[in-house]
């Protein structure tokens, strides 16, 4: 209950906040101060994506790390019943 | 239970939907061909034992695996939750905490090789170039610190809840310690060489990541908490 509270409540933070750029993008602005001739060297392996989807792709990483957090859980909550049962 | 998890994943994507996702890996082509050679090198022993400790824990216990799916997914998850800070700036959490208080670092080599793996390839994040290294900093140094933290305190008799917090926190904080420090190797400050570039990377991600640390070690502290609350069914 904690954890959702604390999720549902983060809306309001991002309001709150107004968070601006990711630490990467200010590692990126950091670099090309120490390093101004800095360029990447290999352009990107793997999905290209829009800026406007990163943030769905994202949130599909989420639903699939609940998704498997719940699924294990609940084995692991099944298989003490039936540890516990047994012992009975 | 199942309201819990409507309700969280609710929460997630309202979270994260309506803005960009920003995040604290090293990005596709910033480290020079042989560091990035040099970070493969370095993570691909802790990986193969890795893999070998997940195998004898499963071969000892078969419930192992069951653990090892709920840090897997939570990893999965605090590691992509994008949070705003207190500098205006925004990361996410690492989430590696949970499974190295449950098997110690071995295991998150392997699991963070997984998320990191999946980030680099379909979302952009990260990358397959800086993989190494971003193995290494999320899911080899911050584990180890996190596992010596728990050690050291569970030493001290300090109750089980402060021993998992500090080791969250200070696996989360570690990650973007050792983040900095790989950036100031590939890119030296001219002036002040790899130290003044370390500074200026280190107080760059400690700004945004001391609170989020901080909100890391609470929720692997719950999280704990209820598998434990399962143990005791």
């Amino acid at each position: 209950m904690l954890i959702a509270i604390v999720l549902v409540s983060c809306p309001f933070w991002v309001q709150l906040f107004h968070p601006g750029d990711g630490t990467d993008d200010k590692a990126i602005d950091l670099l090309t101060s120490i390093n101004p001739s800095y360029q990447p060297w290999v352009k990107r392996i793997g999905l290209e994506i829009s800026e406007s989807a990163e943030p769905y792709m994202f949130a599909l990483q989420i639903a699939i790390g609940v998704i498997v957090f719940t699924f294990f859980f609940y084995l692991l909550k099944k298989n003490q019943s039936l540890k516990k049962q047994s012992e009975e | 239970m199942k309201k819990k998890v409507v309700l969280l994943s609710v929460a997630v994507i309202a979270l994260i939907a309506p803005n960009s996702v920003f995040g604290m890996h090293i990005s596709e082509g910033f480290l020079s061909p042989a560091w990035a050679i040099a970070w493969y090198v370095i993570s691909t022993p802790f990986v193969v034992y890795g893999l070998y400790t997940i195998k004898k824990s499963i071969a000892q216990d078969p419930r192992a695996k069951l653990y090892m799916g709920i840090a897997g997914g939570y990893v999965f998850v605090l590691s992509a939750l994008k949070l705003p800070s207190v500098a205006g700036s925004c990361s996410h959490l690492t989430g590696t905490g949970l499974g190295t208080v449950l098997f110690g670092p071995g295991a998150m080599a392997v699991i963070g090789l997984i998320v990191l793996l999946f980030q680099a390839l379909l979302l952009a994040h990260g990358g397959i170039s800086t993989l190494g290294a971003n193995v290494f900093s999320m899911a080899i140094a911050g584990p180890i610190i996190a596992y010596l933290v728990y050690y050291g305190c569970k030493k001290m008799k300090l109750s089980l809840p402060v021993a998992i917090f500090m080791a969250a926190f200070t696996g989360d904080l570690f990650t973007y310690v050792v983040t900095s420090g790989q950036l100031a190797l590939a890119y030296p400050d001219s002036s002040g060489g790899v130290y003044v570039s370390f500074l200026k990377f280190a107080s760059m991600f400690a700004i945004t990541q001391l609170p989020l640390a901080v909100l890391e070690g609470f929720i692997t502290v719950y999280t704990y908490k209820l598998i434990q609350k399962i143990e005791k069914v």
